[in-house]
């Protein structure tokens, strides 16, 4: 390993220019602050070391405590990001201090970051267009590594801060912990719940005053865990204590945390009384179903109202981080966020005689997944759910089918919010077998290297959002520089596009016709023709020597494509693969087969992987199967003129 | 008093015809015509999502509070066609501080007619950071059809640069109108971006304006009303196309149609004229003078911490150059830049080296008070960087600037410095800063420098054989220079040698092994970065019965050609000259003999522009190529663009061209 070897060649420069130099040490220096404070088994693998982190968390009631943290860092080169410290704050949590100190290789006090460096901004998350939440940050750079900060701050916790508690992530990637300290000291009265992930530390109880008690945990000497190609996500790896009240209180609602039941009935507070609809909506709701033959039909046809009335637009105020706008100011405005179109969509439901759950989601990439045994309100997002037909709907979309509700939903473990309070449910998984698509391409090939190209495609599921997401809300324009991006032909001139999404049914088509300018290369009587130009798999992970990890496959899909060549006249087949390739593991397949014909050639190709999680043994053979994919892929049929 | 607004610089057709005139009278609140309520697509451009109907703006002054101020009103009608563009009822207009925006307005106009205002509590105050806030508000029962339409007051200090005004948008805009009324005391000069004005009209009457003559804030304000000339400037543009993007354009903000004030000249009744830009003597010599810039570097207190770290490293018997490129260093890696571009500081320059951070120009500054101190002459130059706009000569007008560079002259020769970053060696400005010319701070001599951008050069040689499996084994020996060895010291210094390598190549050899590596200069800014590698390069040939095919250009400089557009409308720009060059020598193995070579080509850009060279070749029982791609042409202008696409497709073509080998 090279970096800890230049590291280190650095590190003895910087100190030996310190011993040239005759130094005292002042008051505000802190000698153990110093590099070599750090046993070398730490230094292995790590962008940044965190020297000292303590965090104690003081429970004052059910509304609010005080959250004291202490984190120490000495970052070793520029990949290290803990030289930032972010807070989040609104009117019901406040930030009571914050300082922020750096200090050199050797620990002594470089200086003390001024409150003009303390940025304090709107926390924008880019899509609302209100939103009381503001952050404070401070971003400390200091010219030569290794150099370590010092952050100290006090916040209050309430409101939601509150409600969701402090978790612990111990270590991230390429992080090594020298001391860490975490505490939950609360009044006697008082419970909480915590869970130790990846990590088999417990937690010391004590009584640290009369009437009151506290967990603590602590660890010391964790060396880093390296990031490796194809890694897990973070939570599933590193060290993390995740915690949350047992009671809370929130603008006058009571909840707690102690099982999904007591949560999700929580939240079924927040939304009560808010789905009353006025008058003309009822009566829209009674036109719009009075033709449907069965329940699903109803739901359909009121999923379409709904798409063809709203659209997203977000405000996020107070409590409304939870607590949605209610069903009158959505019929009012003609749009709301995902709670509030959710909580419009069930109303209109009810109207109906159809009754549905709110269900909270993370929505996108899946980090930590909710479990039955711990409750945390690890979500973004909400959706709705139908038990009676079985049916999901995603009420932020304009567009998507009824029961369809996207990739970025699919296969997880939500919370469905019920009169009899919180379960966990599981959205429907989008598999290999789901996420289609299937291409038939004709290229014809003339003497003078031009061709022309024509594909159609048929899609469904993932690959099919892109291309519905397009065809209803871009221009044509940019369905063009979609296609440009996403297919890397050389040189070539698109005569027709169409994208197409099928109305109730997650497929969708893409159809289009190109002249290529020059198609292979030629040499002297021989042409070299890629046998896949437009669909070639490219994504091969590094060789590694040494693997620490499990291997995580997340992509699941499955291609089947089928290309006709014609080649031009004068020239024939001079060497292709004869026989059948292919490669088959537990997480993937893929098989290429080149007919000739009498004009040309037709491809066979398919290739279909699914997510899976393999010891880490496994990743060189999981490599060479993308190797070979991308191999085959890349091969090239040899015509040679005839003589 | 003579007006003189610069009419050269608005070259606009005048226009005046009936119905363009008819347009604007449609600007009253909450009056559509039928035939807009009933518009389902918009005639000059049926892929439009949504059309600015109108966009109208009026600017005048008042002078009856303590500070001048201009009061600015909006009105703005857009047209909803399809679902796309639902999100142009999503409104954010921004205010700066000392700035006041009252009397908002906005409503929906539903196609059966039917008006919804919005309501006080719909709009949003959203404070972004100290000086810029937001007003947000989004429209209610948006749908195909519907017209919506805003109005406000603003009021504002800024009236040294007044309201910009775009005539263009991302959709197309049917009218856009910018009406001022400037007091013959204020004197501007328009810069002008874009097509040309369709109206430009010019007229002035003599009217009584309120003037607060008491400048004591202590007092109650004194109001006289005086008669004056007043300039009337009608500016406006009909049906302007929506604003199209494409890859290679350093900024948009050169294109969209828009105009902007600056402040030329003030003269109060009964006293002379005061300039307010002047010449770019004068302009020069504010700045010397000016705390937060000139002072910074030519006051010791600024800097002395600085230059008493700095000085001791100085051999004083070094040259200009060795004494440049060491204080450079000393900057480079003292500091890290704030990630902040800004012509003044912020701070003195001895607090920012306290801090060890700093913005662009502090960093720059800070070089240039070392580089006095050290004897070497030097100054500061103003430009804007390349995603920042280009820059007008004509007048000395500073806003135009965001960024300062160091001019010195070293052993006879102009040579700039910028430091920043620990990988980019001194004399390479950061590629932003590429922006043609910069203007010399002087206040004797201030002038126009012209920013010649140095290359990136990259050459690769491989050398090698095939192994008993058939497989490609050999070494690398690679060069980067200029800016081609930035990116690569930087990935070098965060990984591993050998896995930043393997990363690299694997993007051309997915199958590539990387054995070793050895690297010369990397923390050597000054002399090109040099590396050798040895390689089991598995994958890249094709061996298929008695043949074995290859292609032999292993590194091109590029993959697939970034130019597929069939025309563009605006020009291409590269930020500096590209050289890359890939020689290779491999031994071919035994039985087999040369059946096949591709054809040799040269070819080259009209005027130099470019170039091309490839030629392969069998000497003895080695293979030998060589590739060779220039690009000396910096900006490519649209009727050039057909070229430099064809250029790119032929050499695209060429460098994957094959060698085939045969078994005898």
């Amino acid at each position: 390993m090279q970096t800890p070897l230049l590291l280190r060649t650095r590190l003895i420069f910087v100190l030996f220019s310190y011993l040239l130099v005759v130094r005292c040490w002042s008051q505000s220096d802190k000698m153990e602050y110093a590099i070599f404070r750090v046993p070398d088994s730490l230094m292995q693998d790590a962008d940044q070391i965190v020297r000292l982190d303590e965090q104690v968390f003081v429970v004052k009631n059910t509304q609010t405590g005080t959250l004291f943290h202490k984190k120490v860092v000495t970052l070793l080169n520029e990949n290290g990001t803990e030289n930032q410290l972010v807070l989040f704050y609104d009117k019901d949590t406040k930030i009571n201090s914050l300082t922020a100190n750096i200090y050199d290789a050797v620990g002594t006090h470089i200086r003390k970051i001024g409150s003009k460096e303390i940025k304090d901004e709107a926390a924008l998350d880019g899509f609302s267009i209100y939103d009381d939440s503001r952050v404070k940050y401070v971003d400390v750079a200091y010219g030569s590594y290794p150099y370590t900060v010092e952050f100290t701050y006090e916040m209050t916790l309430g409101g939601i801060d509150f409600a969701v508690f402090p978790n612990w992530d111990i270590q991230s990637y390429n992080t090594a912990v020298q001391s860490g300290r975490f505490e939950i000291n609360m009044p006697d009265n008082q419970q909480f719940h915590y869970r130790a992930l990846n990590t088999n530390i417990t937690a010391a109880e004590g009584k640290p005053s009369a009437g009151r008690k506290n967990w603590v945990w602590t660890v010391s000497g964790l060396p880093a865990v390296a990031w490796e190609p194809l890694a897990p996500a973070p939570s599933s790896v590193l060290p993390r204590i995740l915690t949350s009240p047992d009671a809370f209180e929130i603008g006058g609602y009571r909840g707690s945390m102690a099982s999904w039941a007591d949560y999700g009935a929580f939240i079924y507070e927040l939304y009560k009384g808010r789905d009353q609809l006025p008058d003309s909506v009822k009566a829209d709701v009674q036109r719009v179903v009075a033709g449907a033959a069965d329940t699903p039909a109803k739901i359909s046809a009121l999923y379409r109202y709904l798409q063809g009335k709203m659209r997203y637009v977000s405000v996020q105020m107070g409590i409304g981080g939870w607590q949605p706008f209610d069903a009158q100011y959505v019929a009012k405005n003609q749009y709301g966020d995902c709670k509030a179109l959710s909580n419009y969509m069930k109303a209109l439901l009810k109207e109906a005689g159809i009754e549905a759950s709110l269900v909270l989601i993370k929505n996108g990439d899946l980090d930590y997944e909710v479990t039955p045994d711990f409750t945390t309100p690890q979500f973004n997002h909400a959706i709705l759910y139908v038990p009676e037909s079985g049916m999901w709907l995603e009420c932020t979309s304009t567009d998507m089918p009824p029961n369809y509700i996207g990739a970025s939903n699919a296969g997880r473990n939500v919370l469905l919010v019920t009169p009899q309070g919180g379960r966990l449910e599981r959205t429907p998984a989008q598999g290999a077998d789901f996420n289609t698509t299937a291409n038939t391409t004709r290229i014809v090939i003339r003497a003078d290297g031009t061709s022309t190209l024509s594909q159609w495609s048929r899609t469904q599921g993932e690959p099919h959002d892109d291309i519905r997401y397009l065809s209803k809300h871009e221009p044509q324009e940019e369905h063009k520089k979609w296609l440009l991006k996403s297919i890397g032909l050389p040189a070539f001139q698109l005569d027709s596009l169409s994208l197409a999404a099928e109305k109730d049914a997650p497929t969708a088509t893409l159809a289009y016709r190109a002249t290529l300018g020059k198609t292979g290369s030629q040499t002297g009587k021989r042409w070299f023709i890629p046998l896949n130009p437009v669909n070639s798999f490219q994504d091969v992970p590094p060789v590694q020597t040494s693997r620490n990890l499990p291997v995580t496959l997340t992509t699941q899909m499955s291609q089947t494509d089928t290309i006709y060549l014609t080649f031009p006249t004068g020239y024939s087949l001079e060497s292709y693969p004869t026989e059948p390739l292919g490669c088959q593991r537990s997480f993937g397949e893929y098989a290429l087969r080149v007919v000739p014909t009498e004009t040309g050639a037709t491809v066979y190709r398919s290739l279909r992987l699914s997510a899976a999680t393999l010891p880490k043994e496994d990743y060189n053979d999981c490599r060479n199967f993308f190797r070979d994919v991308a191999k085959y892929d890349a091969i090239k049929l040899v015509l040679k003129q005839n003589d | 008093m003579n007006y003189s607004l610069p009419v050269f610089l608005l070259m606009g057709i005048l226009l005046l015809s009936p119905s363009l005139s008819a347009q604007a009278e449609h600007a009253k609140w909450g009056e559509v015509p039928t035939e807009d309520l009933n518009m389902t697509s918009y005639p000059l451009d049926t892929s439009a999502a949504a059309v600015v109907l109108f966009d109208v703006g009026t600017l005048e002054f008042d002078f009856t509070k303590e500070n001048t101020k201009y009061i600015f009103e909006r009105h703005k009608r857009i047209k909803i066609l399809k679902r796309a563009g639902f999100n142009e009822a999503d409104i954010a207009l921004p205010i700066y501080k000392r700035e006041k925006l009252y009397q908002l307005k906005a409503q929906i106009i539903l196609p059966s007619g039917e008006k919804i205002p919005l309501d006080r509590k719909d709009f949003f105050d959203k404070e972004l950071t100290e000086k810029i806030s937001l007003k947000t508000f989004a429209f209610p029962n948006v749908q195909e059809g519907a017209i919506i339409e805003y109005k406000y007051t603003l009021e504002s200090e800024y009236i040294v640069s007044l309201q910009d005004w775009f005539f263009q948008d991302d959709i197309p805009v049917r009218w856009s109108e910018y009406k001022l009324s400037i007091p013959e005391w204020f004197n501007y000069v328009i810069l002008k971006n874009g097509r040309n004005f369709d109206l430009n009209e010019e007229t002035s009457n003599r009217k009584n304006v309120n003037v607060n003559i008491n400048t004591d804030r202590n007092n109650p304000a004194n109001i006289v009303s005086v008669i004056t000339l007043i300039h009337h400037q009608r500016l406006a543009m009909a049906n302007v196309p929506a604003m199209k993007k494409e890859a290679y354009v350093t900024t948009y903000e050169d294109y969209y149609a828009r105009v902007r004030f600056q402040l030329n000249r003030v003269q109060w009744p009964n006293s002379p004229a005061k300039p307010y830009m002047t010449s770019w003597e004068e302009a020069a010599d504010e700045l010397m003078k000016d705390v937060n810039f000139g002072l910074q570097f030519t006051k010791k207190a600024n800097y002395s911490k600085i230059w008493q770290d700095a000085a001791p490293l100085l051999n004083p018997a070094a040259t200009d150059a060795e004494k440049a490129t060491l204080l450079y260093e000393f900057v480079a890696n003292n500091m890290t830049w704030d990630e902040t571009y800004y012509i003044y500081c912020r701070k003195s320059l001895n607090s920012c080296y306290e801090q060890k951070k700093g913005s662009a120009a502090e960093l720059n500054l800070m070089l240039l008070a070392l580089f006095q101190e050290a004897g070497i002459t030097a100054h500061p130059a103003l430009l804007s960087t390349r995603d920042h706009g280009s820059m007008f000569e004509l007048y000395p007008f500073l806003d135009q600037f965001n960024f300062v560079i160091v001019l010195a002259e070293i052993a006879g020769k102009k040579v700039l410095f910028d430091v920043g970053s620990t990988y980019r060696p001194a004399g390479y400005p950061r590629i932003p800063a590429l922006n043609g010319k910069a203007w010399k701070v002087d206040e004797k001599t201030p002038e126009w420098v012209e920013i010649v951008a140095p290359s990136a050069t990259t050459t690769y040689m491989f050398r090698g054989r095939f192994n008993e499996d058939g497989e490609l084994v050999g070494s690398f020996k690679a060069k980067f220079d200029g800016y081609d060895a930035i990116g690569h010291r930087e990935g070098l210094h965060t990984s591993a040698h050998t896995d930043y390598w393997h990363t690299t190549l694997a993007e051309m050899m997915p199958d590539i092994r990387v054995e070793t590596a050895a690297i010369q200069n990397l923390d050597t800014l000054t002399a090109p970065l040099m590396v050798e590698l040895q390689c089991n390069l598995g994958g890249v040939v094709q061996a298929t019965g008695d043949y074995i095919y290859m292609s032999p250009i292993l590194i091109p400089a590029f993959g697939e050609n970034p130019f597929q557009l069939a025309e563009r409308n605006y020009p291409v720009q590269f930020p500096h000259p590209i050289e890359h060059q890939f020689v290779l020598q491999v031994e071919i193995p035994e039985g087999y003999i040369v059946e096949e070579l591709p054809e040799n080509l040269n070819m080259s850009l009209p005027n130099t522009g470019g170039s091309f060279q490839l030629s392969i070749n069998q000497t003895g029982n080695f293979l030998n190529a060589i590739y060779k791609l220039r690009i000396n042409q910096l900006t490519f202008f649209p009727d050039e663009y057909g070229n430099l696409k064809e250029f790119y497709n032929r050499s695209l073509v060429k460098q994957t061209a094959q060698v085939i080998l045969k078994r005898t």
